[in-house]
C-alpha cells in the first residue's frame, strides 16, 4: 500500500509542480549538458526563480510548442541546431529580445533579423590535420573550397550527411558560392573521401590521428574534450598528434555554427525569461558555461577553455551565413543527396 | 525356420544408475513370425522396444537385426538406419501434416510414394481422411493413420506398443480383425507389447510372458 | 462499448499518422523518388532479412537445444538466454563502437597485450549495416526463443521418436518436422523484432546508416518536412501491415497448436562430453555478445567516470523509471486482455481491425509516433479539459498513455497465444455454471491466462524501461526516466557518464526478465 500512495504521490505532484513553485522559467532545449545542469541550479540560488527543463530533439520541441499553440508553458526555446531557430522565428513564434544587456553584448549577426534569437555559445566547423605528414605549406591559406582539389583524392574524412552540421556547413557554401557551384563542390569532395562517412566527428579525428586519413573537417569542441582526458587516455593521446587549420581566413572566415535561444510570444513568464537569457550571456557564466563545453564564448572579453585557446585565438569568422544556415537547410541536404554524400 | 530377423542375447538396461527388470532377456524372431511380449507395467516391456528401435542404449548384452548388431555396449547404429517400425499408444502423428502427408513422411522411393500412400489408405479405410488434418480426426482414425505411417517405409520389423490401450473395446475387436488380416497378406514380422492376454492371442503365433524369460 | 471507445482513442496517434497520406505531396517527393529512394528501401530490407535470418536461427537453435538436451550449463542458459531483453539495441550499438573502433577498448587491450603499433586494429568496422544487423538480432532474439521454448516444449517425445524410426536424423527432426511445426509461433514472435527493428533510430543513427527510418528523420529534421515525413512513416505502417495479413493467413490455415501434448520432464538426451561443450558453446555466444559484452563495457565505463552516481537525483530517476515501467505494464496487459476478450466473442468485428492496426504501430518510429500523440493529447486538452491550460501534455498520463500505444503489440502477442489455448468448451462449461461475460474473464480467463497476463505484463515493462523518444517529448518538465539520462549523455558521446543510468536500465530490465525466467524454470516442471 505504502509502494501505490508512492505513485499516487508522484501523479499528483507531476500535476501541481508549475502551482507549487509560483516563480518559474520553463525551457524547453535540445542542449542537454551536464554543465548546463549546475547553471540552472546557480540561476535558481541567485534569483529564486526555478528552471524547468524538458530536453529532446529540437525539431519535436518545435512540433510540441506549435501544437501547444496559445497555452503553451514554454519561455524559451534553447537549441544547439541553428536551423531550428530559425524555423521558430519564421513560424513567428518568438518575441523580440529588449533586454539592453544582451543587444549590447551580442554581435548583430549572432541574433535574429529582429532579435527574435541570440547565440548563446558558438563552435568553429574545422579541418584537423596531423603536423607530421603535412607540410605547413600544403595546409596554410586552405579553403573549404580546395578542399575538393584533385590533389586531396582519397585523403579526407567527414562524417555521414545525416549530421547537421555537415548540412550547415553546406548550406554556408550555397550562400557563399550559389547553388550550382556548391554542387560542383561536394560532387569532388566526394571523390575525395577516405572512407565512405562513418562515426561522429571525434571518429574523424582519429582517423587523422592513426595516419588513416590526412585532413578531417569537424566541430572545434571535440578535440577540447579529448585533451582534457575525460574521454579516455587513448583519445588523448590520439587528440595531441593533430592541430587545427581554420580554413579561409583570407576571405569570408571559418564556417561557425551556434547554440541559441530565444523568447516565445507565449511565454507565461516573460521577465523570468529575459533574467534568464541575460543569465547565460553573463560574463561569468559565459566562462563557465565554454571550459565545460569546450565551444567558444558569445561575449568579448571571455576566453574559451585552455585547451582550445592553445589552437589560437585570432582567427577569421564567417558570420554572414549564420541567419541563412535554416532557410538553405533543406536545399543542402537536397544536394548532399545528389553528389552521393552518404 | 525362417530367416533370422531379431535376436536379442542377455540384454539389461539401467534407467539413472539402476538396473531394471531385463533381467538378461533372450530373444529371437524369425521372418513373417508374430511375437507378443506380456507382463505388468513397470516390467520393461516398452523399454524392451526402445532399446530394440535404437532409441535407448543397452546396459549390457546386443541387439542383432538381420545378422548385424545394431546395438552393444559399444556399438549403437542410429535408430534411422534400423528399419523398424514403432507404433505408440500416445499421439504421434505430425499435427501440421495431413493424413496423406503422414504417411508418406517416410517413404523414401519417391516414384512409388503415391501408389503406396493410396494402397496404405485403402488398406486402413482412411481414403476419404487424406485431407484431414490429425487434430480433425477421431482417435480410431489417428490410430490407424500411425499404423498406416509406420508401415510406410516397409520395416523388416513392426513393433507396437500397447496401440489400442487407448481406444473402446467394439472399435479394438474391429481394428484386430482387420490387422490380422493386413500382416498376414503382408508377412510382417511383428513384436507387440501388451497386458492384455486376449489381444496377444488374436495379434500374435507366440506369447512371451517378460517376467518368465 | 467500452472496448471500442478505448481502441479508437489508443489508435488516434496511429490515424494521426497515417491522415498524412490524405495531405499535399511536397515536391521533396520527386527528389526522394529520384536520388534516395531506392537506397533507403533497399537497405531497410538488407537490415531486415538479415535481422530476421539471424534472429529465427539463434531463437529457434537455442530454445531446440535448451528444451532438448542435458548438458553442462543447461538449467543456467534456459533462463539466461532472454537477459539480452534488457539491453536496448542503441546501447549496444553504443558499446559496441566503444569497444571495436579503432580506439575502442577491445582494440587498446589486444594493441596493449601484444605491444602492436596504434595504426593496428584487430576487430572489423562496426559502423555499417552487418554491425546493425548483429546489434538488433543479438538483443532481439529473445522475443523468437521465448515463443520457440514453449512450442518446442508442446512437441511430444513420442512424435520425435516416431520421425527418427521413419528416417530422419537427430538434425533432420529439428529442421524437417520440429522447425516446420514452431514456424508459425517463431514468425510471430519475429514479427515483433522486425517491428522494433523498423522503428529503432538510436541505434542506425549511432552507426550512420542510411535506412528508411533514418530518411523519415533526414527528411523531417534536415528538410524541415514533416507531412512527407509522416507520409514516409504511413508508407512503413502500411508495408508492415500488408506483411501482418500475410503472416495473419500463413498462421489460419495452420491451426494446429497441438497443446494435447505429452511432455515428459525427462524428454532430454544427455549429451556427450564435445557435444556438451558445442551446445555450451552454441548457447553462450548470443548470451556473450548480447550481454556479458556490454554489461562488461559499461562496467568498465561507470568505474572510469569520475562522477559518483548514486545520489538523490539518480535514485529519483529509478523511481520513475521502475513505476511507469509497472504501472504500464499492467495497464497495456488489461487492455490487451479485454480487447482479446471482447474479439472473442465477435470476431472479424471492427475491433479485431483497430486491434491489429494498435499493434502495428509499434513499427511507428518512436519520435514521429510522439507527434501524433502530442497531437491527440492537446487536443483532449483543449476540447474536453481545460481550455486555457495544458493539463494532459506534458503529464505522467500523457506519458502512460504513450507507452500502452507502443507496447500493445507486446502484451496484445501474448494474450492472444493464451487465448488460443482456451477451448470453447471451457466457455460452454462456465456459461453453464453461471459464469458469463466479464464474470468469465474474472473468474475462468483471467485465471487461465496468468502466465500468458504476466509474461505481457513484464515484455511490455522491459520495454518501458527502455523507451526514449516517446518519453523525451512527452514528459513532465524535470521529469527524468533512465533512458533519458543516458541518451542526454550517450548524444553528446560521453560514455562514461552515460554508463551507469544504461547500468540502471539492464538492472531494473533485469526484474521483469528475473520474473519470466522464473516462470520458464517452472513452467519444466509443469509440463
Amino acid at each position: 500500500m505504502a509502494f501505490m500512495r508512492k505513485i499516487l504521490y508522484l501523479l499528483l505532484v507531476s500535476f501541481l509542480s508549475e502551482i507549487i513553485f509560483a516563480d518559474n522559467v520553463n525551457v524547453y532545449t535540445s542542449r542537454h549538458y551536464d554543465s548546463d545542469d549546475a547553471l540552472y541550479e546557480e540561476f535558481t540560488k541567485e534569483t529564486g526563480i526555478k528552471v524547468n527543463i524538458i530536453s529532446g530533439k529540437g525539431s519535436a520541441l518545435l512540433e510540441r510548442i506549435k501544437s501547444e499553440g496559445k497555452n503553451s508553458p514554454a519561455d524559451i526555446f534553447f537549441t544547439v541546431d541553428a536551423g531550428n531557430l530559425w524555423k521558430v522565428q519564421k513560424e513567428g513564434l518568438f518575441q523580440s529580445i529588449k533586454s539592453e544587456k544582451i543587444l549590447s553584448s551580442v554581435p548583430a549577426e549572432l541574433r535574429g533579423p529582429n532579435d527574435e534569437w541570440t547565440a548563446v555559445a558558438k563552435r568553429a566547423r574545422v579541418i584537423f590535420y596531423n603536423p607530421m605528414k603535412i607540410r605547413s605549406s600544403e595546409i596554410k591559406g586552405l579553403t573549404y573550397e580546395d578542399l575538393a582539389n584533385e590533389e586531396w583524392r582519397n585523403r579526407i574524412v567527414i562524417r555521414s550527411s545525416s549530421n547537421m552540421y555537415n548540412q550547415s556547413l553546406v548550406a554556408s557554401l550555397i550562400a557563399n558560392l550559389g547553388e550550382e557551384n556548391a554542387e560542383i563542390w561536394a560532387k569532388n569532395l566526394v571523390k575525395n573521401f577516405a572512407r565512405k562517412p562513418q562515426g561522429n566527428d571525434r571518429s574523424q579525428i582519429i582517423a587523422v590521428s592513426n595516419g588513416e586519413a590526412d585532413l578531417a573537417i569537424a566541430n572545434s569542441y571535440y578535440i577540447g574534450i579529448m585533451l582534457s582526458g575525460s574521454a579516455g587516455k587513448e583519445q588523448q593521446e590520439a587528440a595531441k598528434n593533430v592541430k587545427i587549420h581554420f580554413p579561409n581566413q583570407n576571405d569570408r572566415g571559418v564556417h561557425i555554427n551556434i547554440s541559441g535561444a530565444g523568447i516565445l510570444k507565449s511565454s507565461p513568464n516573460p521577465v523570468n525569461a529575459n533574467l534568464f537569457l541575460e543569465f547565460l550571456l553573463s560574463k561569468r557564466v559565459q566562462k563557465y558555461m565554454v571550459d565545460k563545453s569546450y565551444e567558444y564564448p558569445i561575449v568579448k572579453g571571455v576566453l574559451p577553455s585552455s585547451e582550445i585557446s592553445s589552437f589560437g585565438l585570432n582567427f577569421k569568422e564567417d558570420n554572414t551565413a549564420v541567419r541563412q544556415f535554416g532557410e538553405l537547410n533543406p536545399k543542402a541536404i537536397r544536394l548532399m543527396d545528389r553528389s552521393g554524400w552518404k | 525356420m525362417g530367416d533370422l530377423i531379431l535376436e536379442l542375447r542377455n540384454l539389461s538396461h539401467s534407467y539413472d544408475g539402476k538396473e531394471i527388470s531385463l533381467n538378461n532377456t533372450t530373444l529371437a524372431v524369425n521372418k513373417a513370425e508374430r511375437v507378443s511380449i506380456l507382463g505388468p507395467s513397470g516390467s520393461g516391456k516398452s523399454t524392451l522396444l526402445r532399446l530394440i528401435a535404437g532409441l535407448e542404449k543397452p546396459y549390457s548384452g546386443t541387439i542383432t537385426i538381420q545378422g548385424k548388431i545394431v546395438s552393444s555396449v559399444n556399438q549403437m547404429v542410429a535408430p534411422e538406419k534400423r528399419n523398424v517400425g514403432l507404433v505408440v499408444q500416445e499421439k504421434a502423428l505430425f499435427p501440421h501434416l495431413t493424413v496423406a502427408k503422414n504417411i508418406g513422411f517416410g517413404i523414401r522411393k519417391n516414384q512409388e510414394k503415391a501408389k503406396i500412400i493410396s494402397d496404405l489408405l485403402n488398406l486402413f479405410k482412411i481414403e476419404h481422411l487424406l485431407n484431414k488434418y490429425p487434430h480433425e480426426i477421431s482417435g480410431g482414425e489417428q490410430q490407424r493413420t500411425a499404423l498406416a505411417r509406420s508401415m510406410a517405409p516397409d520395416p523388416e520389423l513392426l513393433m507396437l506398443d500397447e496401440p489400442f490401450s487407448a481406444l473402446d473395446k467394439e472399435l479394438k475387436e474391429e481394428l484386430y480383425a482387420e490387422l490380422d488380416q493386413i500382416f498376414k497378406e503382408r508377412k510382417q514380422t511383428i513384436v507387440l507389447v501388451t497386458h492384455d492376454l486376449d489381444e496377444a492371442k488374436v495379434l500374435s503365433e507366440k506369447q512371451i510372458n517378460l517376467e518368465n524369460t | 462499448m467500452l472496448p471500442f471507445t478505448l481502441l479508437i482513442i489508443f489508435c488516434a496517434p496511429i490515424f494521426i499518422v497515417l491522415s498524412s497520406l490524405f495531405g499535399e505531396y511536397s515536391d521533396n517527393w520527386i527528389h526522394l523518388y529520384n536520388y534516395v529512394l531506392v537506397d533507403y528501401v533497399s537497405s531497410t530490407i538488407f537490415l531486415i532479412s538479415g535481422v530476421s535470418v539471424l534472429v529465427f536461427f539463434i531463437g529457434t537453435i537455442t530454445a531446440w537445444i535448451v528444451t532438448n538436451y542435458d548438458f553442462y550449463g543447461k538449467s543456467f542458459f534456459e533462463w539466461s538466454l532472454i537477459l539480452p531483453l534488457s539491453i536496448p539495441p542503441y546501447i549496444l550499438a553504443y558499446t559496441f563502437t566503444g569497444l571495436f573502433d579503432p580506439f575502442g577498448d577491445a582494440n587498446n587491450l589486444i594493441r596493449n597485450i601484444f605491444n602492436l603499433g596504434s595504426d593496428v586494429s584487430i576487430f572489423p568496422n562496426v559502423r555499417n549495416i552487418y554491425g546493425a544487423i548483429v546489434v538488433f538480432s543479438f538483443t532481439l532474439y529473445p522475443y523468437v526463443y521465448l515463443v520457440s521454448r514453449s512450442a518446442f516444449l508442446n512437441q511430444s517425445k513420442s512424435m520425435k521418436e516416431s520421425a527418427r524410426l521413419l528416417g530422419l536424423s537427430e538434425i533432420g527432426v529439428f529442421f524437417k518436422l520440429s522447425l516446420p511445426i514452431i514456424r508459425p509461433a517463431a514468425i510471430g514472435g519475429l514479427m515483433l523484432v522486425i517491428m522494433e527493428t523498423l522503428s529503432d533510430f538510436g541505434a542506425v543513427d549511432h552507426f550512420a546508416i542510411q535506412t528508411f527510418t533514418t530518411g523519415i528523420f533526414r527528411t523531417w529534421q534536415g528538410m524541415y518536412d514533416l507531412q512527407t515525413a509522416m507520409q514516409l512513416a504511413s508508407l512503413l505502417l502500411l508495408a508492415v501491415g500488408l506483411f501482418f495479413i500475410l503472416e495473419r493467413n500463413s498462421r489460419n490455415k495452420a491451426a494446429f497448436s497441438s497443446n494435447d501434448s505429452s511432455f515428459r520432464p525427462e524428454n532430454e538426451i544427455r549429451l556427450s562430453n564435445m557435444k556438451s561443450l558445442w551446445a555450451f558453446l552454441i548457447c553462450f555466444i548470443p548470451l556473450f555478445i548480447g550481454f556479458i559484452l556490454p554489461i562488461t563495457e559499461l562496467i568498465y565505463w561507470a568505474f572510469e567516470s569520475e562522477s559518483s552516481f548514486i545520489n538523490q537525483k539518480f535514485i529519483q530517476t529509478s523511481f520513475n523509471s521502475i513505476s511507469l515501467a509497472i504501472i504500464s505494464g499492467l495497464l497495456t496487459a488489461f487492455l490487451a486482455l479485454i480487447i482479446n476478450f471482447s474479439i472473442r466473442f465477435k470476431p472479424g468485428t471492427i475491433i479485431n481491425r483497430l486491434s491489429s492496426l494498435l499493434s502495428i504501430g509499434y513499427a511507428v518510429p518512436g519520435l514521429i509516433l510522439a507527434v501524433g500523440m502530442v497531437q491527440l493529447l492537446i487536443y483532449i486538452d483543449n476540447n474536453f479539459l481545460d481550455s486555457t491550460n495544458i493539463v494532459l501534455t506534458g503529464s505522467i498520463f500523457g506519458l502512460l498513455l504513450a507507452y500502452i500505444i507502443k507496447t500493445y503489440a507486446l502484451a496484445n502477442s501474448s494474450i492472444e497465444s493464451g487465448y488460443e489455448r482456451i477451448t470453447s468448451s471451457m466457455d460452454d462449461s462456465s456459461k453453464l455454471l453461471g459464469s458469463t461475460g466479464w464474470g468469465m474473464l474474472a473468474r475462468v480467463h483471467l485465471p487461465l491466462l496468468k502466465t500468458s497476463f504476466l509474461t505481457a505484463t513484464l515484455l511490455v515493462m522491459s520495454e518501458v524501461v527502455k523507451e526514449l523518444p516517446a518519453t523525451l517529448i512527452l514528459r513532465p518538465f524535470n521529469f527524468e526516466t533512465l533512458a533519458v539520462s543516458t541518451y542526454i549523455y550517450a548524444a553528446e558521446e560521453r560514455m562514461f557518464q552515460a554508463a551507469s543510468p544504461a547500468i540502471a536500465i539492464v538492472l531494473i530490465g533485469l526484474i521483469p526478465i528475473f520474473f519470466l525466467s522464473k516462470m520458464i524454470r517452472s513452467s519444466n516442471k509443469l509440463g
